[in-house]
């Protein structure tokens, strides 16, 4: 199998004829069939691969598909396997080696493609007199495809250089011929890093955030409208994957675009008509209360590992059958979340919901405000928002006032929601201490609200398991551990509310924001 | 690492034909595939358009100046390698004759490659001497073809003999018929009476083919010249059966 390939920038003027000019001095070359083919990288939802390092591709080749796993950049080759069919999981592969050193990186997250890229290759290759390949060349040009759309971003034209194991010699000396001769340059970055900016994709990101770029003088009305497209995009794109259940970050990810959808259609109601707005906002509603107790239970299951640890030796065991409780539980709840998912109204909802973003003319009853800037519409909320923070924070010691600290951190979520939408129409050097400042008091905020809703579930587990089944004592003492160990973390977390809360509000943070935000 | 070699004392039989289309079928199943062209006559490395040579023959192996690593050939073929043959082969017995355990070098020379790859089938000429030994010792099944004849049934029933007197518990025997002709009355009636004596016949047989022996002509696996042939689907059965009798529950394991 390759084991290095290596990845060129074409260079301006150069055709495969000049490559295959070059060439033909030393050796033998065939020029194969200009081909088109279709490849998918895929990655789990919190781009493990990418994030260590790793591409894995999956192109067309009939009658099934060749994957190829590579070191980012264009380095090593790590696998190339011809596949049936494409696989969900690690453990769908068949070679067991593959399924194996897959597995370490992926654990049980799903492999779900990412970004799409429409190929045309033409291919070199080098052959001995027997016709043995000795190596390939490739001159590619990709398209990104914007997903759900026949748009698409054409991305840097590249060769590819694809050595064979056992003719390294020629490799090297075919490299350096053409390298001389083509003045070619190592390509600035993996064709997937371009497709992912050309698309606007923060891999960055665990929970796969778009990211927006605006121009500030867009009006409101249409600005809105494309960040809530996209969102809408996000939960259709993760709703097959929520009713399947394979992997819980798909309804993760759906329920993330509901709740950002909900704290725009909110905060910026203004800027539609509120017909429109009343109707659309009771659906997404909707939609929140038929998926948020899967999702909990899936937090919950997710945590559990966690939770065995917090709790005593003796009582790690006693645990368990909650976990089969969550199991059984989260096997109900999704299965009555499937109905309305999968029914006419959710079909209807989302078609009328696309046909509102997606309209080229404005509706009629236009407010006032969906006319006026982007810049001023977002920069108004946002410091409404602030303000609205730092005043309602003020009173608040942090220990001993927790409904008004879960009233503060919804408030805060809404803030942090906006600064990360709109973030792209402010200088960064500006914007990210704001952010930075922002997300020490979330992390508290977020963290406090967790702590104080795992403890109350708990609780309302154990009573629920009491009920349906017959339980030990031991298993309810476990249980019981757990939800007061949660309490204790949650006030100690209170205990640091002040501290992060003064950063945030402090003199010199409140003149940041009204520089950046404060028209 | 699973090894799985193609070996029977007679020539002629159709283990160069087997190790090669299995290995082209391992490694379209997405299997890391090394194909060990251990039969001096380079008929595998032929087929892969492979130049049977190593540099320093057999002699350097053992003298560790080469590591298999170092001599291993990608085919054209997506995930399928190949160690070519070398002339020198047939001298392996009196070049690692004098070493400590003699039976033992073969899985010792296989050691820096067996975590790069999930199958190694090795293509074994057709004899019995040390060489053989130490493929016995190092692999997991031998897939062994049989034409349907007396002759062939008598060789066969030596081996069994051989491994009766020297056990390896760990191989596990994999006879199955190759080069039938369904027109001949003797090959039929060997290919009901041959699985009655020994229980651990593989059930799909591969037929003469015209398409086989073209493999020589082509220098290539059946499947990719004649897809639709019928000894093309009788080795994409033959591999199933293979697959589901040594790696279906396993992790790369193998020894």
């Amino acid at each position: 199998m390759p084991e290095e390939q290596l990845i060129f920038s074409v260079p301006e003027n150069l055709t495969l004829q000049d490559l295959k000019t070059w060439l033909l001095e030393k050796r033998l070359v065939e020029e194969q069939e200009p081909v088109e083919f279709e490849r998918v990288f895929f990655d789990t939802f919190d781009w493990r691969l990418l994030n260590s390092g790793n591409v894995l591709e999956i192109s067309t080749q009939k009658p099934g598909y060749l994957l190829t796993w590579r070191e980012l950049g264009g380095g090593k080759i790590l696998a190339q396997s011809s596949i049936r069919q494409i696989p969900h999981f690690a453990s769908d592969f068949v070679a067991p080696g593959l399924r194996l050193r897959l597995s370490e990186l992926l654990g049980r997250r799903a492999l779900i493609p990412k970004v799409t890229v429409n190929s045309s290759t033409r291919e070199l290759r080098l052959i001995n007199s027997d016709n043995k390949t000795l190596m390939r060349i490739e001159l590619r040009q990709d398209h990104a495809v914007v997903p759900q759309s026949s748009k698409s971003f054409k991305l840097p034209d590249a060769i590819y250089l694809f050595p064979l194991r056992g003719f390294d010699n020629i490799f090297e000396k075919t490299v350096s011929l053409i390298s001389r001769k083509g003045r070619l340059q190592p390509i600035g970055e993996d064709p997937l890093v371009s497709a992912l900016g050309c698309l606007g994709i923060d891999a960055a990101s665990y929970t796969n955030a778009p990211i927006f770029h605006f121009d500030p003088k867009q009006p409101a009305y249409e600005a809105l409208c494309d960040v809530l497209n996209r969102y809408r995009r996000i939960m259709e794109e993760n709703l097959a994957g929520a009713c399947e259940d394979k992997d819980p970050e798909f309804l993760h990810d759906f329920l993330h675009a509901v709740r950002r959808t909900q704290c725009l259609l909110f905060h910026y109601s203004h800027v539609f008509p509120s017909k429109t707005i009343n109707l659309i906002r009771q659906d997404f509603d909707w939609l929140e209360k038929i998926t948020a107790a899967v999702r909990s239970l899936d937090i919950y299951l997710g945590l559990f590992d966690e939770f065995v640890t917090r709790v005593d030796a003796d009582h790690r065991v006693a645990l368990e059958p909650l976990r089969h409780f969550l199991e059984a539980e989260k096997l109900k709840e999704h299965q009555t979340m499937r109905v309305p998912l999968e029914s006419p109204r959710y079909r209807r909802t989302m078609n009328s919901w696309e046909k509102i973003l997606t309209e080229k003319t404005r509706p009629d009853g236009m407010p006032e405000d969906a006319g006026k800037s982007i810049l001023e519409i977002a920069s108004r909320g946002i410091y409404s928002i602030y303000m609205e923070l730092i005043e309602k924070g003020r009173g608040i010691t942090g220990t001993d006032n927790l409904d008004a600290l879960l009233e503060l951190q919804i408030i805060e979520k809404r803030l942090g929601y906006e600064m990360e939408t709109f973030r792209n129409l402010y200088p960064k050097q500006q914007i990210e201490p704001a952010l930075a400042a922002l997300r020490q008091l979330q992390d508290n905020l977020n963290t406090i609200q967790n702590l104080h809703l795992q403890h109350g579930s708990l609780l309302e587990y154990s009573k629920k398991m009491q009920r349906q089944e017959r339980t030990m004592p031991v298993w309810m003492e476990a249980i019981e551990l757990l939800a007061a160990d949660r309490e204790r973390e949650e006030r100690k977390m209170q205990e640091e509310f002040r501290t992060r809360y003064n950063r945030l509000a402090r003199k010199k943070m409140q003149k940041k924001f009204r520089a950046l935000f404060s028209l | 690492m699973k090894i799985i070699a193609t070996y029977n004392l007679k020539g002629g039989v159709g283990k160069t034909s087997t190790a090669v289309n299995m290995a082209y079928l391992a490694a379209k199943d997405g299997y890391r595939t090394l194909l060990w062209d251990l039969d001096p006559q380079g008929a595998a490395s032929f087929c892969f358009r492979v130049k049977p040579k190593l540099k320093g023959g057999v002699q350097a192996l053992r003298s560790k100046r080469r590591s298999l690593d170092n001599v291993v050939k990608a085919t054209d073929f997506t995930g399928l390698d190949l160690i070519p043959a070398d002339f020198s082969f047939r001298n392996f017995d009196q070049v690692f004759s004098d070493t400590k355990k003699p039976s033992k070098q073969l899985l010792k020379l296989l050691f820096p490659i067996s975590r790069e790859y999930d199958l190694l089938f090795i293509d074994c000429a057709p004899s019995i001497s040390l060489a053989s030994e130490n493929i016995f010792y190092a692999a997991d099944a031998l897939l062994i073809p049989l034409i349907p004849t007396p002759f062939s049934v008598r060789t066969f029933n030596q081996l069994l003999v051989y491994f009766n007197k020297a056990p390896a518990r760990h191989l596990k025997l994999l006879p199955f018929f190759s080069m039938y002709d369904k027109r001949r009355l003797l090959h039929r009636q060997i290919m009901v009476s041959l699985p009655k004596e020994f229980k651990g016949m593989l059930n799909t047989p591969i037929p003469y083919s015209k398409s086989v022996e073209l493999m020589g002509i082509e220098r290539a696996p059946v499947g990719t010249f004649a897809p639709n042939s019928n000894p093309a689907h009788a080795y994409i059965k033959l591999w199933q059966e293979v697959q589901a009798k040594l790696l279906a529950s396993s992790g790369s394991k193998g020894r």
